[in-house]
């Protein structure tokens, strides 16, 4: 016995609706759900309905936990390896290169044209993440999608705190203070980079069926 | 379930266990299994395996393979090689404490 895939699509829409958004979760919960809801209709002799509305009586709240504590653990693990990324040996030989760099080529003074770049860095990583979004087809998928909030979000602080062209004397006045933004920035887009192409592979690997 | 706070801290150590037997597992398998083996004692509750399995697996202890099954996907998870080797770590770890709590409720009293 199995279920229809018009019953496998009625209990991704049910989930759908109940708020569970991202693909890769509701992926393994249809999957939970569809083995439970046939095992009931074996056992106790139910029809798909009876054993689908008997099951989410007693489930839907740990159901929707999960949902919950998944985007947690999603943030934990993206933050993580955002961090992993940003101090990773090569990331800080760029880095610390492109300071020196900086100094050596870009006195005091002539850098205003360089207010542009510090916004640059951010703008590469937001387009890779749009990029990547589009090539899931629409594919809502967890990793992705919350480390493209938190790179929104430091774009908005970024935005807030330090924009050059509303905030022209804090960061262009200093040499090394606009060196410091300007080697932040880069290093933490490259981070953000490295960690949307890392998830796009990594879900690409999981989704390729065997 | 007796309770559930004493199996929670178990919880990896026992996913990590049923793993190493079986090879490859996928979550509602997981589930009866421990049902099963503890004659209905323990329940695990989809709130509290997959985010347990999502984090062994972003610590590089599981590894991920899907596949079709009766029309939907199923994500299987099994152990990597760094997996095997906790494994064994945490069930040593896990014996260990099971030996120091029954010395601790059911200490043997001897003259030396």
């Amino acid at each position: 016995m199995k279920l229809t895939k018009e019953e496998i699509q009625f209990i991704d829409t049910y989930l759908k609706n109940s708020d569970i958004m991202f693909t890769d979760v509701r992926t393994e919960m249809v999957d939970h759900v569809a083995t439970a809801v046939l095992e009931k209709m074996e056992e106790e002799n139910h029809t798909f309905y009876d054993a689908f509305k008997a099951y989410m009586v007693v489930h839907k709240k740990d159901l929707l936990k999960y949902n919950k504590q998944f985007k947690k653990t999603t943030d934990k693990i993206v933050l993580k390896s955002l961090f992993k990324k940003f101090t990773a040996p090569l990331n800080i030989c760029i880095m610390v290169a492109s300071s020196f760099l900086l100094i050596q080529f870009f006195p005091l003074g002539d850098k205003k044209f360089l207010k542009f770049v510090l916004f640059g860095f951010l703008i590469i990583a937001i387009l890779v993440y749009f990029f990547i979004g589009l090539k899931q087809r629409g594919q809502r998928l967890s990793g992705i999608e919350r480390t493209g909030l938190i790179l929104t979000l430091s774009f908005q602080l970024y935005n807030a705190f330090q924009n050059p062209f509303f905030n022209e004397k804090s960061v262009i006045i200093n040499d090394y203070y606009f060196t410091l933004v300007f080697v932040l920035l880069l290093g933490l887009s490259t981070a953000f980079i490295a960690v949307i192409l890392d998830l796009h592979k990594k879900y690409t690997n999981h989704y390729t069926i065997v | 379930m007796g309770n559930s706070k004493l199996y929670k801290g178990s919880l990896n150590t026992i996913i990590l266990k049923l793993l190493e037997e079986k090879g490859k597992m996928y979550g509602y398998e997981i589930t009866q299994k421990v049902k099963e083996l503890t004659k209905g004692e323990l329940k695990i509750t989809e709130g509290a395996l997959y985010p347990a399995l999502h984090k062994l697996e972003a610590e590089g202890l599981l590894d991920v393979e899907v596949a079709k099954v009766d029309n939907r996907l199923r994500k299987y998870y099994k152990l990597t090689e760094a997996g095997e080797k906790e494994t064994v770590n945490r069930l040593a770890e896990l014996e260990e404490f099971i030996r120091s709590m029954q010395n601790l409720v059911n200490p043997k009293w001897s003259i030396e």
